[in-house]
């Protein structure tokens, strides 16, 4: 194998700089099915990275539209029915709207967007 | 214009009365500024009403600002000019736990005495079985309202505080008036709305209920939303005939309304949605024109809010934020302010240049802005 060849999980990261330690052995260079397996999942976390970024922004668009305050489940409600195609549990809604920066916890489940300009 | 005003207090302005509030009425209003495509809509709805029997459901959806309660509160007017039309303004409360917060705002704005009386001709007219029938939903209406009918300020309150679901009461007291139970439930809000609503119609044509602020559905838990909506529309169920609502919104997105009440309720809402939105700067000029038209003194041909003065607070509006009623009013009234301070005090004429750097100083609501 060429040592020229993308390495496996992170191609920023060169194989001499990798935990494993010996590049001519590694199993994951090795076997090409292996290393498509890995890509695969580290696609797929990829794209759930993505998804879970892109639900934050729509949720928080969703409020910042909104302009008045809203309980996460009505919020979720909200969120279900623009964007049925996408499905997202209400829990998940409130995590996300409990964590976010841009957006502040009114009391009882209750939120609103942070004004950008405070 | 306002006749008959000489003299008045903004006579140096060639105005009767000052033409802009800030806060919110707190009873009807004839008051009505540019806008003539919402006004058509209003009056169309209205015809509506005194044309047709069968009982409507209008959602009205208004942006941040945008003149919803005033809107309301010129509805409430013009059905009492009407005169066959009694309407009931109230606003939904700031926090609910069930449908009963909801009932006990509308039951606050009933008029008692206009129960009492429709009560009273009623039996006169038909008799106590036919009361019966009419307020069958809610029998305790009979007994209540009678006692308002025929006692002092101390039974008015207690009557009061029994209809708009005070728990405070004790039963000792409600039985010894003869009223069976408090009204503690959804379902008992319901009977006694359903009852109120066909009492009131025995004495007038038709029965229209103004819900302002109900985007606060949007704080509650879903289950409870959800509640809140079927009280309504099992409320409008039980009157076929002659009940007409209004439900507001304000919020800035109107695609939101139908995420917020339940499918049962919105299947029973009328084709006709009313949407309050920013004004054009068109829409806006002549807002304040027709603000300020509507107060000046009868002998006066112009005031002291000009026409220039006028587009620079527009585009100040423009520029900044929102052009909401709201803003335009805050814009408006800090200039006419201004212009009356110069004119008392003998000072040189608001330049154009001064009322700009005067604008800047004004807060408006943005796009950002919560109501």
């Amino acid at each position: 194998m060429d040592d020229a060849d993308a390495p496996c999980l992170d191609s920023e990261l060169p194989c001499d700089a990798c935990n494993y330690g010996n590049a001519r052995r590694c199993p994951v260079r090795l076997d090409p099915e292996y290393r498509s397996y890995i890509l695969a999942l580290r696609t797929s976390r990829h794209l759930f990275q993505q998804e879970g970024e892109a639900r934050r922004q729509r949720l928080v668009e969703i409020l910042r539209r909104h302009r008045a305050p809203l309980h996460y489940q009505m919020a979720h409600r909200i969120y279900m029915r623009r964007y049925e195609d996408l499905p997202i549990s209400d829990h998940a809604v409130y995590a996300i709207l409990a964590s976010h920066p841009d957006v502040e916890p009114l009391g009882g489940g209750v939120y609103k967007v942070r004004h950008a300009n405070r | 214009m306002v006749d008959d005003q000489p003299g008045g207090k903004f006579e140096n302005l060639g105005l009767a009365e000052w033409p802009f509030r800030l806060v919110p009425l707190a009873g009807p209003t004839g008051a009505w500024y540019s806008r003539a495509g919402l006004r058509e809509d209003l009056d169309r709805l209205l015809w509506r009403l005194t044309r047709q029997n069968e009982s409507t459901l209008n959602l009205l959806w208004a942006d941040v600002g945008s003149g919803k309660t005033h809107t309301l509160r010129f509805l409430e007017h013009q059905a009492m000019v009407n005169g066959d039309i009694l309407p009931v303004y109230a606003v939904m409360p700031k926090l609910s736990r069930s449908f009963v917060e909801l009932y006990g705002a509308i039951a606050r704005s009933f008029d008692l005495t206009k129960a009492a009386n429709a009560l009273l001709a009623l039996r006169t007219s038909d008799g106590d079985q036919m009361a019966s029938v009419v307020i069958g939903d809610w029998p305790d209406l009979l007994p209540a309202l009678t006692l308002y009918g025929s006692g002092g300020p101390t039974d008015h309150e207690f009557v009061r505080r029994w209809l708009v679901a005070d728990r405070g009461l004790s039963k000792a007291d409600l039985r010894r008036v003869g009223i069976g139970q408090e009204i503690r439930t959804s379902d008992h809000a319901v009977a006694a709305l359903t009852a109120m609503s066909r009492l009131y119609l025995t004495a007038s044509q038709r029965v229209l209920i103004l819900i302002d602020e109900l985007q606060r559905i949007g704080t509650v838990r879903s289950a409870v939303a959800n509640e809140i909506s079927a009280g309504i529309h099992t409320w409008f169920n039980s009157v076929p005939e002659g009940l007409s609502l209004i439900l507001t919104f304000a919020f800035g997105d109107k695609t939101h309304v139908d995420a917020l009440l339940t499918r049962e309720l919105l299947s029973r809402t009328d084709h006709q949605r009313l949407e309050m939105g920013a004004l054009t700067a068109t829409e806006a000029r002549e807002f304040v024109a027709e603000a300020v038209a509507a107060c000046r003194l009868a002998d006066v041909e112009t005031t002291a809010l000009h026409d220039e003065l006028i587009d620079i607070g527009v585009e100040a509006v423009g520029a900044r934020g929102s052009l909401t009623p709201r803003n335009v009013m805050n814009a408006f009234n800090a200039l006419l302010i201004e212009i009356d301070y110069r004119q008392q005090m003998g000072r040189p004429a608001l330049a154009s240049a001064d009322a700009r750097e005067l604008l800047d100083a004004v807060r408006f609501d943005t796009d950002d802005d919560e109501g």
